[in-house]
């Protein structure tokens, strides 16, 4: 085995280039100066912003999901949309499979995505890091990308296209709610640093034995 | 100097770098998952998700994806004939989209993962400042193939009038929702640092 390194050294994550990882700045990433790679573990990271942006983009999340996204009229016949109800509607006909991709990317993931940088944040601001932190920065690694908002905003205006000449329809409050939800998300995760929680973990670890 | 050459190891889940005996299975010191220098059998993985996901591509792109019924007409529709026929209705802009997330982000896709497996295992120099931007885009494109899926499934639930109109999913969704799956876990399976391992043909700072 090898000596252990320095805790300003890293490896590239996509060159596995040694690096000696500059103090965080607000301003940028620091680069891979082999392949280019940005390092996001060199951000700089605020823990009140994380809990400030995610819990609201919890908040919205609720609208965004309960109340339908586009009202459609065909002939004087109303039907509403909601993320639910689509999924639903596939797992009534019998694309269970599908259904539960459209879940995982629009529904799951995201909130996911947030919960866990909402109770990590705040574990860091109370200094209550432990065991569980560090499964939820697992868990977290693993959900980011799962979580298809983005796809999912483009996929509603496709929709909508299509639909324009069979019959008339509007968009409504969950709607707007949801793109609200994707702004605060990426923002979210961009204020995020899952290395200054890991480093939290490890001295947590250090300090109690 | 690389961190495999100081017999230190880069984790994939948590970033730790640790260093690790040079045999044996070994976990991360910080996250607790296995820590390798290089993800074990990154290329037979990555191999046998991409031929599952050719294969797929194949029932996706023939069988229907949706069946639309309307008061005048009534017809299924493949990936394909649904670009048409948003070309055809004036729609080109969009069809481009659909066209572009549903047929050509999985085909050049599995072209690319295809490519960068078959440099990586024929181990000779190549310009890797050009095969890591095909792996970053590769990477990046993706996710953007689940937009037809999304698609159906706002169609299906908002077109329900039962005999007037209506949409349903159809078996080549199931075919496609398959393809996207196969396609992520080809791309997530395998290991950029192969790339980098090889020699440069610019032969610009190989001593790094
Ligand atoms: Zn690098
Ligand atoms: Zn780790």
């Amino acid at each position: 085995m090898g000596k252990a390194p320095s805790a300003t050294t890293t490896a590239c994550q996509e060159c596995d280039l040694l690096i000696q990882r500059p103090a965080p700045t607000k301003s940028n990433e620091a680069r891979c100066p082999r392949c280019g790679h940005r390092d996001s573990a060199s951000r700089y990271y605020s823990a009140q912003s994380s809990i400030a942006v995610s819990l609201t983009a919890l908040i919205i999340a609720i609208p965004a999901h309960l109340y339908p996204q586009i009202a459609f009229t065909l002939l004087g016949r109303p039907a509403s949309y909601t993320l639910f109800e689509g999924a639903l509607t596939l797992f009534n006909s019998g694309f269970w499979w599908v259904g539960c991709m459209i879940l995982l990317c629009t529904v799951i993931a995201p909130l996911l995505v947030l919960m866990c940088i909402f109770l990590i944040s705040l574990s860091w601001i109370l200094r209550r890091v432990n065991e569980t932190t560090a499964r939820l920065l697992k868990l977290l690694h693993y959900t980011t990308n799962w979580a298809m908002l983005d796809v999912y905003l483009l996929s509603m205006i496709v929709s909508l296209v299509k639909l324009q000449d069979m019959g008339k329809f509007e968009l409504s409050t969950g709607f707007f709610c949801l793109i609200a939800l994707l702004v605060l998300t990426t923002a979210a995760t961009l204020l995020f640093n899952s290395e200054a929680c890991w480093d939290a973990v490890e001295r947590q670890r250090n300090a109690r034995h | 100097m690389l961190a495999i050459n100081a017999q230190l190891a880069h984790c994939r889940v948590c970033g730790k770098l640790a260093s690790r005996p040079s045999e044996g299975a070994y976990a991360c010191p910080r996250c607790h998952t296995p820590l390798h220098f290089r993800t074990p059998r990154a290329i037979s993985r990555s191999w046998a998700f991409t031929i599952s996901a050719a294969i797929g591509f194949v029932p996706a792109n023939l069988y229907p994806i949706m069946n639309v019924q309307s008061i005048d007409k009534s017809f299924t529709s493949t990936i394909m004939s649904g670009v048409i026929d948003l070309a055809q209705n004036d729609m080109l802009p969009i069809a481009i989209v659909v066209f572009v997330a549903s047929i050509a982000v999985p085909l050049f896709k599995l072209l690319g993962i295809a490519v960068l497996l078959i440099i990586v295992q024929r181990g000779k120099p190549i310009k890797r400042q050009q095969a890591m931007r095909m792996y970053r885009f590769i990477d990046f494109i993706g996710r953007w193939s689940m937009l037809d899926l999304f698609v159906i499934s706002i169609l299906a639930s908002l077109v329900s009038f039962g005999q007037l109109a209506s949409i349903e999913a159809n078996i080549g969704a199931t075919a496609f929702a398959a393809v996207v799956i196969l396609t992520l876990f080809a791309a997530e399976s395998f290991d950029p640092r192969l790339i980098w391992d090889l020699q440069d043909l610019e032969h610009e700072r190989t001593d790094l």
